[in-house]
């Protein structure tokens, strides 16, 4: 069996169509659907596109290497002006059709998408049980799924375009879920809000690269096809080739503003403020939104622009600077949060600015690579958060858990797994991609091995927070009568968590390479098609070291946390009296929501207040009041004609009549 | 026929459909009103046929047709709508009707 | 045939007028019958035998039976003087003058008429002498149930729902009624 046109074009309708279809019927239900209903349709349609992403896997996998990538038409869109005029592209030519590209790289993406989002509407089924809102949940996530699939399998900027907004939308309604609670509201807008500044990064790549990308000829191509403007972005035969050849200023352009879209949905420094408050969404919210697939996106974006990003040098390293000074600035919040959801959300923002830093050092499978696995032992972490937090009837706070390993016989294993993973402990799956993704860094490049160095000590403060609040929520006495009282949750919720924990366990495996039957290995080989092999091989001495460099300061970090908070013979305050300002900048988070808050939203307010004050009844009323007036005192003048006697107005318009004909017949004579 | 009758015939209707347009605008009584436009569609079916007796085509005819198909639906219409509004007590009068004046 | 068009010409123009000019509204519609029954000696003189009886039949019979039932009906003896004065009435025949030279001179103008009678251009494929042969009511008629169907059920479908409107609004406020 090979992967046919029709075959992919069905698969890819059916992928898409089924979450789609599910939105549809729940949103349009609304109340009188009944939650029995809800419960199998919300999960069911995701599980359901999983299993035919799976099938198109499958077929990709039955085909040769090179011939793995097939786009396909779906529907045609739009079809505007006249795309080649005597072979000279027209001004206005634009067509835009619904295209999908079935390929590794989406298809890792849509499996990601659809099957850990597929456990996550499982657990939602338990952890939403007893919310009003339950339906508008399931039909907001399968919103997102539908939005995130149309992300990633465009194969068109248009819908790229249109699958970012959805995501970013869907993302919105599902943080300020509870919009009952004006924090959760305020967090929506937030995030919202950055994702905007994104969207308006990618919509400005989109249209310099619509109007100024140019094909071998010399020739503009306006076009919007993503393969097209891969095909022509590097160099080629014409000096105007692609967009100005490597390393110009347009190429560089287009890259950055690609990544100001990548890190607002990334939640890169500048844009990252809205990740934390985004915790105030349902947990299941946080576990598929912003841990397995939205956050992800711009690690996706970076890799799918790769094209871009190889022309655009500047572009490419500024992409690596902010990923890994992200990746390390939230290493160091995360030691000092006390929510737990807050803990887990900065280590996704540290994750993510690893794999960003590796897609722009040119590491795209590896950055691809600890993306899946990242999706597997974070979302892992978050439901697990989840059973906590559920159990303890929405105590988030560390300092009010403890003691849970013995009433949650389940979910502590489970966490722990996870923690294990993202810390990088060996053989859990984490530890395959990050060291993979940090090898690549010293070995590619001449300036990376210094951002190695940053990157493998993010591997100590990680493993470091995170074994922080194994330790403080379930460790030790419960200091709260919640946690005395907590009880493992119920089936439906613990099932997925185990499944994920079976994943976040084995998964690293897929990059290895068994017997050596191949120079890759296997998840490599997988997106080579896709992404090519930028690794240089360095030499084995120097991978092996920085692979046992990386682990140990791994299990340096977690050694720490145990002797900390699990022996307690550090004292845990050791920090914040000897290095106060040190603490206070952690437990600041950087005071980049104080600095935004000087720097952007007060004088803003200021300026919308006097706005108000001066501009608003002067000059708006003022020219309304004008209008009114003008007219008023000419409808004034005009009245005496209106006599309501129909047969004058007849005779006007008689005369006019003959008068126009006499014109008409003067022009003709 | 005679060729210079094509003339005629268009003057004659040409000018019934103006006797007609005055009858409209200057008669106060909508009965009156109501059949110069009557003329009007007469003088316009008279234009229809003799172009289409010239032009040695029938589409004229089957125009005028429906001309006085539409005529004889716009006369009960019409008529109906007179009575209805002057059966009560008003003056046969059209410039009593200026209430778009308001 | 040229004097029967002067003289039916005549009467149709002068009945045309009188409808205008006549101060009894019953006088009017008098000129108007004698302007119609002209007009059907015409559609004759046009070689349209089925629409001259079509005038006579619907026009003259129907609708002028209509009319003089509703002048009856609401003001037989209604009288109205025109101000010969009024800035309406001049303005009105001054158009329709104008109207009229402009329309003809027009005509005259752009439509040449060669002396077989035949016009420049597309010519159809009826001629006079074609439709006599095959009877005017059988050539009309396969028009408008070919070519012409749909304008044709359209205007039977306008005839219904004008009798319907007609019914309505004859009933008055039969709501009102009815309560």
């Amino acid at each position: 069996m090979t992967i046919g046109s029709t075959f992919a074009t069905v698969g890819a309708a059916v992928v898409l169509g089924l979450p789609l279809a599910g939105f549809l019927v729940i949103s349009l239900g609304g109340r009188r659907l009944p939650r029995a209903v809800v419960r199998w349709l919300g999960p069911g349609v995701v599980l359901a596109a999983f299993a035919c992403v799976l099938v198109l896997l499958a077929a990709t996998l039955l085909r040769p290497a090179a011939d793995r990538s097939v786009t396909v038409m779906l529907w045609q869109w739009l079809q505007l002006g006249v795309p080649k005029v005597h072979g000279v592209p027209g001004a206005l030519g634009f067509n835009a059709d619904f295209s999908v590209t079935i390929d590794p790289l989406a298809l890792v993406m849509a499996a990601i998408i659809t099957g850990v989002g597929g456990l996550i509407h499982v657990y939602s089924v338990g952890y939403m049980a007893e919310d009003q809102g339950f339906n508008r949940f399931f039909a907001y996530m399968n919103l997102f799924v539908t939005s995130m699939l149309v992300l990633v399998l465009s194969a068109n900027l248009v819908f790229l375009v249109i699958g970012w907004s959805m995501v970013a939308f869907a993302s919105y309604a599902l943080i300020a879920f509870w919009y009952e609670r004006p924090t959760a509201v305020a967090a929506g807008r937030k995030a919202y809000i950055t994702q905007v500044i994104g969207d308006l990064g990618l919509v400005l790549a989109a249209f310099l690269i619509f109007v100024s990308l140019r094909g071998p000829t010399g020739a503009l191509l306006h076009t919007v096809s993503l393969p097209t403007i891969f095909a022509n972005v590097g160099p080629g035969p014409h000096f105007h080739n692609g967009l100005g050849g490597s390393g110009s200023g347009l190429v560089t352009l287009v890259g950055v503003l690609l990544f100001l879209g990548a890190a607002a949905k990334s939640a890169q420094w500048p844009l990252h403020t809205w990740l934390p408050d985004a915790m105030e969404g349902p947990t299941p919210v946080s576990a598929l939104i912003h841990a397995a697939t939205m956050v992800t996106a711009g690690v996706y974006l970076v890799v799918r622009f790769h094209p871009v990003f190889q022309q655009a040098p500047i572009a490419a390293g500024l992409v690596a600077v902010v990923g890994i000074g992200t990746a390390w600035m939230a290493g160091v919040i995360g030691c000092t949060q006390h929510d737990i959801k807050r803990v887990i959300a900065y280590s996704t923002m540290s994750q993510i600015g690893l794999m960003i830093f590796a897609a722009g050092i040119g590491a795209y499978s590896a950055a691809i690579f600890h993306l899946f696995t990242h999706a597997f032992f974070k979302a892992l972490l978050f439901l697990a958060a989840g059973n906590v937090i559920h159990a303890v009837h929405d105590e988030q706070d560390l300092r009010q858990l403890g003691g849970l390993r013995r009433r949650m016989r389940l979910t502590y294993p489970a966490f722990l797994i996870g923690a294990l993973a993202l810390s990088g402990i060996p053989i859990f799956a984490g530890w395959f991609s990050k060291e993979e993704l940090l090898g690549s860094g010293l070995v590619l490049g001449p300036v990376t091995p210094w951002l190695w160095v940053i990157g493998v000590s993010i591997n100590a403060l990680t493993s470091f927070y995170i074994f922080r609040v194994v330790w403080t929520a379930f460790h030790g006495a419960p200091r709260s009568e919640p946690a005395e009282a907590a009880r493992e949750a119920p089936k439906v919720m613990t099932i997925p968590v185990l499944i994920l924990a079976g994943l976040a366990t084995v998964a690293g495996f897929l990059e290895v390479n068994f017997a050596g039957w191949h120079p890759l290995n296997l998840f490599q080989a997988f997106l080579q098609p896709v992404v090519g092999v930028v690794r240089a091989h360095a030499a084995a001495g120097a991978d092996a070291a920085a692979l046992v460099a990386g682990t140990l300061l791994s299990v340096f970090g977690l050694g720490v946390a145990w002797l900390v908070y699990g022996r307690r013979l550090i004292p845990a305050d050791l920090v914040s009296r000897r290095l106060p300002w040190l603490y206070q900048l952690s437990f600041r988070k950087f005071y980049w929501d104080e600095t935004y808050e000087v720097v952007f939203a007060r004088p803003v307010l200021r300026l919308a207040e006097g706005l108000t004050r001066v501009v608003e009844p002067n000059v708006f009323d003022g020219v309304v009041r004008g209008v009114r007036d003008a007219i008023g005192a000419l409808a004034q003048d005009f009245r005496s004609f209106q006599t309501g006697y129909f047969r004058e107005y007849a005779t006007v318009f008689f005369a006019f009549a003959a008068l126009a004909l006499l014109f008409l017949g003067l022009r003709i004579a | 026929m005679n060729p210079h009758l094509f003339t005629g015939f268009i003057g004659l209707s040409v000018a019934m459909l103006s006797i007609g347009a005055v009858g409209v605008l200057v008669r106060r009584n909508p009965l009156v009103v109501f059949m110069s436009i009557e003329l009007m569609l007469n003088a316009a079916n008279l234009a229809l046929v003799t172009y289409g007796r010239f032009t040695h085509t029938m589409d004229g005819q089957v125009f005028a047709l429906v001309v006085i198909a539409v005529a004889a639906s716009e006369v009960v219409v019409g008529l109906a709508l007179i009575t209805g509004v002057f059966r009560r007590g008003r003056r046969l009068d059209l410039d009593d009707l200026s209430e778009l004046r308001e | 045939m040229t004097a029967i068009f002067g003289v039916a010409a005549g009467i149709a123009f002068l009945g045309a007028l009188g409808v205008v000019v006549a101060r009894r509204t019953l006088y009017s519609a008098l000129a108007l019958i004698v302007n119609m029954l002209a007009l059907a000696v015409l559609f004759l003189l046009l070689d349209a035998q089925f629409l001259a009886a079509v005038q006579v039949i619907v026009y003259t019979g129907a609708v002028m039976v209509l009319f003089v039932f509703i002048i009856a009906l609401l003001s037989p003896g209604a009288q109205e003087r025109l101000n010969p004065l009024e800035l309406r009435l001049i303005v009105g025949v001054c158009a329709a003058l104008l109207f009229t030279v402009v329309v003809v001179r027009l005509t005259l103008n752009g439509i040449t008429v060669t002396p077989s009678g035949h016009f420049h251009g597309t010519i159809g494929p009826f001629a006079p002498s074609l439709v006599d042969r095959h009877g005017q009511v059988e050539v009309l008629g396969e028009q408008l149930f070919t070519t012409f169907l749909l304008p044709f059920e359209v205007t039977s479908l306008l005839l219904l729902v004008a009798a319907v409107g007609a019914v309505h609004l004859a009933r008055g406020h039969g709501r009102r009624a009815s309560q």
